[in-house]
Parts: structure tokens; sequence; C-alpha cells
């Protein structure tokens, strides 16, 4: 019967009921994407780190990694940790953040690479840049092979595509020969970012050190480090406005049935039974907010200009955060519908 | 049963002050009778029946219905009487009004632990005692006020209590539905059970078995009533004493 009683208001408060609902459950798709942003920082850096098939990587000592803390070395460092015992590949590449396109130019992470051997990302369509003028990119750029591409000023024409390829925070990969890149990036000279490696050397080149996978993805998040503190925040306060909003429906039905209460202390209902009703009712709104949330979420995270993938951990966390918020925001309600005098009963309506 | 009452004073606060409304009251009564306590606004015939109800903790005295003392009663024991041994119709129906009428009288026997089934088929049975057997699915808003006070007559049936209590029955009602409310009142006070109405509606005067008649002690003009039923008055005490503390539960 507590079911069907807190089921019922729900019902005669209808409307209330569904402006609750629906302004939970957009705060819950928000906290939803906002989530699957965070997590899409993550994903999109290990698909680019993975992309490269490194074990490791040879950065100048003192520099921060081989991407945004980079600090350049000179080219001839690929030959040097080649020569290196444990190391079975090693290739250059180079970094740095450009543009493509004029009039509105695209930001891209442009990556220098060789043609052959570590670090070579896999191309889903056409093939690896091999020669001076040939570049691979992001399916995020819609561009098609054989387009021509303008990047920092200089054509290109696209012999490969990769699917959805960014990182820092959905900037779209672009891939061009080492050579290119370091004309682009570094005026011509022969300076690379970082050596890529298989293996893992028992000593390194005078000058360098030895980055370890892990450290350098680190480096390509730093770059979204404080985006992701941020939206952090902005979920936490998210899910304080959806307590509050549950809360303060909770709370104006515990006012508006002080009499039902009162009637049901009266005639033998014990206050566990009408807690129950509250926590129930909280429960509900809760719950159906976050399954709206969720369906709101996979609609719109799509459209969103960086990566959302919504992780499975917050699937199943929404529910369950859900419930608790719903528990956490029925608590005024409860403490009022405790406070009910069943004497107000014989009072006249 | 027998309804023994021994001595009894209430207090509450009301407006920053105290209420005294009842002061030293003896009063007993037996099960199969209908006892109608009449008076004024203000004389304690609502406070009087909270207490039977276990809902007002009286300041002194004792009540004892059977073998419970119910002035000593505390939680899940209270709970118990409130479900069980007592029915309440109140004066302002208090039907919940998000629920059709049938699950109005199914929340009494839900909560007093009969299974949904037989919680079902009580309350249609009731409600056609009540004569709305073709009304189960309809909400309190959609009835009249007899039919809600039928409804909630059904309710306070729900599990057959053997003390139903009755607070202003006719107050909101009109002459037809006043009728049928005095005369299904009347058919409960039978067998085991004993039905107490506060009123100041003399018309239910004629189904009484015996009429209370609480007049406060101040009130030096006491009128005879024009009735052939046994009434005795009894004498109560309505003054606002300040500063004393009063007792609710």
């Amino acid at each position: 019967m507590v079911m069907r009683s807190a089921f019922r208001d729900l019902q005669w408060r209808r409307r209330r009921v569904l402006i609750a609902v629906a302004g939970t459950a957009l705060v819950f798709s928000i906290t939803l994407v906002l989530s699957g942003v965070s997590h899409g920082f993550d994903v999109e850096t290990d698909r680019t780190m993975a992309s490269f098939g490194s074990d490791g990587w040879i950065v100048r000592d003192g520099a921060a990694g081989p991407f945004i803390g980079q600090a350049p070395l000179p080219g001839s460092t690929v030959e040097a940790v080649r020569s290196e015992t444990g190391i079975t590949a090693a290739n250059a590449v180079v970094f740095s953040r450009k543009t493509v396109g004029v009039g509105s130019p695209k930001e891209v992470n442009l990556f220098g690479v060789e043609h052959r051997g570590v670090a070579v990302p896999a191309v889903d369509h056409g093939r690896a840049p091999r020669e001076s003028g040939e570049i691979v990119v992001s399916t995020r750029l819609h561009y098609g092979i054989g387009d021509k591409v303008l990047l920092s000023g200089k054509p290109f024409r696209v012999v490969g595509t990769i699917s959805n390829s960014t990182v820092v925070a959905g900037v779209p990969n672009v891939l061009v020969t080492l050579t290119d890149a370091q004309t682009i990036s570094f005026a011509g000279q022969p300076i690379i970012s970082a050596v890529a490696v298989k293996g893992t050397p028992r000593v390194v080149p005078p000058g360098t050190r030895f980055m370890h996978n892990a450290d350098a993805r680190r480096d390509l998040l730093r770059a979204v480090s404080n985006a992701r503190s941020g939206i952090n925040l902005i979920g936490l306060l998210l899910w304080l406005v959806a307590a509050t909003i549950i809360g303060s429906v909770i709370y104006l039905s515990a006012l508006e049935r002080v009499r039902d209460f009162a009637v049901f202390k009266a005639t033998g209902t014990s206050n566990a039974t009408i807690l129950a009703d509250l926590v129930l009712q909280a429960v509900l709104l809760s719950l159906v907010a976050a399954g709206v949330g969720l369906l709101v979420a996979t609609l719109i995270g799509p459209r969103f200009p960086v990566p959302v993938v919504i992780p499975v951990s917050s699937l199943v966390l929404l529910p369950t955060l859900a419930v608790a918020v719903g528990l956490l925001a029925s608590l005024a309600g409860l403490r009022r519908a405790i406070a009910v005098d069943p004497a107000i009963a014989f009072t006249a309506a | 049963m027998k309804l023994n009452i021994r001595h009894l004073t209430i207090e509450y606060a009301s407006g920053g002050s105290v209420v005294r409304p009842v002061s030293g009251l003896d009063l007993s009564a037996s099960s199969g009778s209908l006892v109608l306590l009449l008076g004024p606004s203000g004389c304690g015939k609502t406070s009087l029946l909270s207490c039977l109800g276990g809902i007002l903790t009286p300041k002194h005295g004792r009540i004892r219905f059977g073998d419970v003392e119910v002035d000593a009663l505390k939680g899940a024991k209270l709970t118990a009487y409130r479900r069980h041994m007592v029915g309440i119709v109140f004066q302002a129906f208090n039907l919940v009004p998000s629920m059709t009428a049938l699950e109005n009288v199914m929340v009494p026997l839900c909560n007093g632990g009969v299974r949904r089934r037989k919680a079902r088929a009580r309350a249609d049975s009731l409600l056609e005692q009540v004569g709305l057997g073709d009304r189960t699915d309809d909400r309190p808003s959609r009835m009249s006020g007899g039919e809600q006070q039928r409804v909630a007559i059904a309710r306070a049936l729900a599990l057959d209590p053997p003390l139903l209590l009755a607070d202003e029955p006719t107050a909101h009602l009109d002459s037809i539905g006043v009728e049928g409310v005095m005369r299904l009142l009347r058919e409960l006070a039978d067998g085991d059970r004993l039905v107490v109405i506060a009123t100041h509606d003399e018309r239910l005067l004629p189904i009484a078995d015996r009429v209370v008649e609480l007049v406060p002690k101040t009130t030096r003009d006491l009128r005879e009533h024009v009735t052939p039923l046994p009434m005795e008055r009894v004498a109560v005490q309505a003054a606002f004493v300040a500063g004393m503390p009063a007792s609710t539960r």
C-alpha cells in the first residue's frame, strides 16, 4: 500500500512531478554528458597513444613529455637511440599545434612521422604519408582522399584518413612526413620532438631520458587538466542542483500531505510506513529522471564538439547516485512528516 | 468491552496559552451502545474523542477500554491500539484525495497486515455495506459530502474495531445525507462495538442510547433537552490556564 500511496500521490501532483522530472532529467543528462566529455579526454588520448605502438619515448632531459611538454631534440638523437641496447626500433616524431584551412581555420594536432616502423599510426582509409605534400587527416575534419588541404599555409593532398582521431579535447590529428613537419614547425631545421621506441633502453643518449607511455599519456592530458577540473566541479554542483529539485518536490509534497499523514497516524499507520512512502517518491522521481536523463544524454552527446564517451561506470553510478540524491533530498520532507501531529486530523479542513 | 473514564483532565497548548477543555470527567459506557457527546463548540468533545483514540494524552486521569489502559500507551502499542481497537470518522472526512474510495478503505487494512487481495475484498464489501458499491473507483473529489462521509465510515470500520469514534459526522451533510449517516451509525452500534459520537447536532439525539452533555462549568443557565432518552450532564471546565504545560502526543 505504501507503493500505491506514493504512486497515487505522484499521479495526483503529476504536473509538478513532470516539471521536476524534466528539470532533474536535464540536470542528470548534462551531468552524464560532462562525465562523457571528461572520459572522452581519456579515450581519445588512449586511442592516439595506442596508435603509435611504442613502448616508450626518449625526450630531452628536463622535458615534461614528448608532446605538450616537449623540448626539441636534434634529429641525430634517433640514430643514437637505435644503437642503444634494449631498443628494437626507434623513430623520430614531431608534434605541434597548427591550423588547417583558410577563412575559418581549424586547429589540429600535427604529427610528423616516418612512413614505416614504430610511431606510424594505422590509417583506416588510404595510406600513410610517404612523400612531401601528403597528409593523413582525422575524419573529424571532413576531408576525403584526394582533397587539397592548406596546413599552416602550405598545400597538402589527403592520402588517407583515420576515424575520429583526436586528442587534447577533440582537436583532430593530422599526419605528415617528418620532413614536412620539421619545415612547418621548426623552419626546416633537423629538430624533433621526441623519439618513439620499441623496447626499453638500459642507457639513453646523454641529455635525454626515457619516458614510459603512461607519462607520455599524462603529457597529452596535461592540456585538458584545468578543463577536466572545471567539468568535475560543475558535475558536483549539478548533483546538488538535482538534489535540490527533488528535495523541493518532496518537501512540498510533505507540506501538502500534512493532513494525509495526520490521518494515517491517527488510524494506526507507523512513522516508518509514512517515511517509506516519501522515500519511495524520492527514489521513483530520481530513477525516472535518471532514465530520461540517460536518454537525453545519448541524444545530445554526439552533437558536442568534443568526444563524449559516457563511461559504463557513470551509467551504473547515475541511478545509484540518483537514489542517494533522492534519499538525501527527502530528508527535510521526512523530518516534516515525522513531526506531523495526528491531532491535526481532528481539525476542520 | 467497557469504556471507563476516571477523573479525566485534558490540556493542550493553543496560541501561546494552555487550554483545559475537560477537567475531572468521569464516564463509562459498554459495547453495543451509541453514546452521544453533546455540547457547544469548545466544550471539549473533540479533545475527549482524541484521548479515546489515543491521539491526545490527558493531563490527568485514566481511560480504560476493555483491558487496555489507553492513556498509558506508547510507541508500537499505541500504534497497534489506533490501528486495531479504534476507528475514527473525522469531521472533515479526511479521505486521501489522490486515492480512490476503495484505496482509501484499503489503507488501514494493508497497514494492518492484511494481504492485498483480502484487503480489496474487505474494502469492496465495506463500501457495499455503506451503499457505495458502485463508486469504488471514484476519487473523493467526485463524491458528495454524504458519500465521502460513508467512505470515511467504511475506512473506520476496515479492521472491525470495537470502538468507533465519530466527530461531528453530520457537520458537512445535507438533510438527506444526515439521515443516511444516522441510520448507518445506529446500525454499527451493536454487538461488540461501542460508538461514540461528538456533535452539537441535536438531530442525532434519537439514535443515541445515551446522551452526555458536556457543559462548561461557567455556564449556569443549563437548559433542559426535550428527549425521551436518558441524558446526563457532565460539567466540564473550559478555561485558559496560562503558563501550564500542555501534553499532546
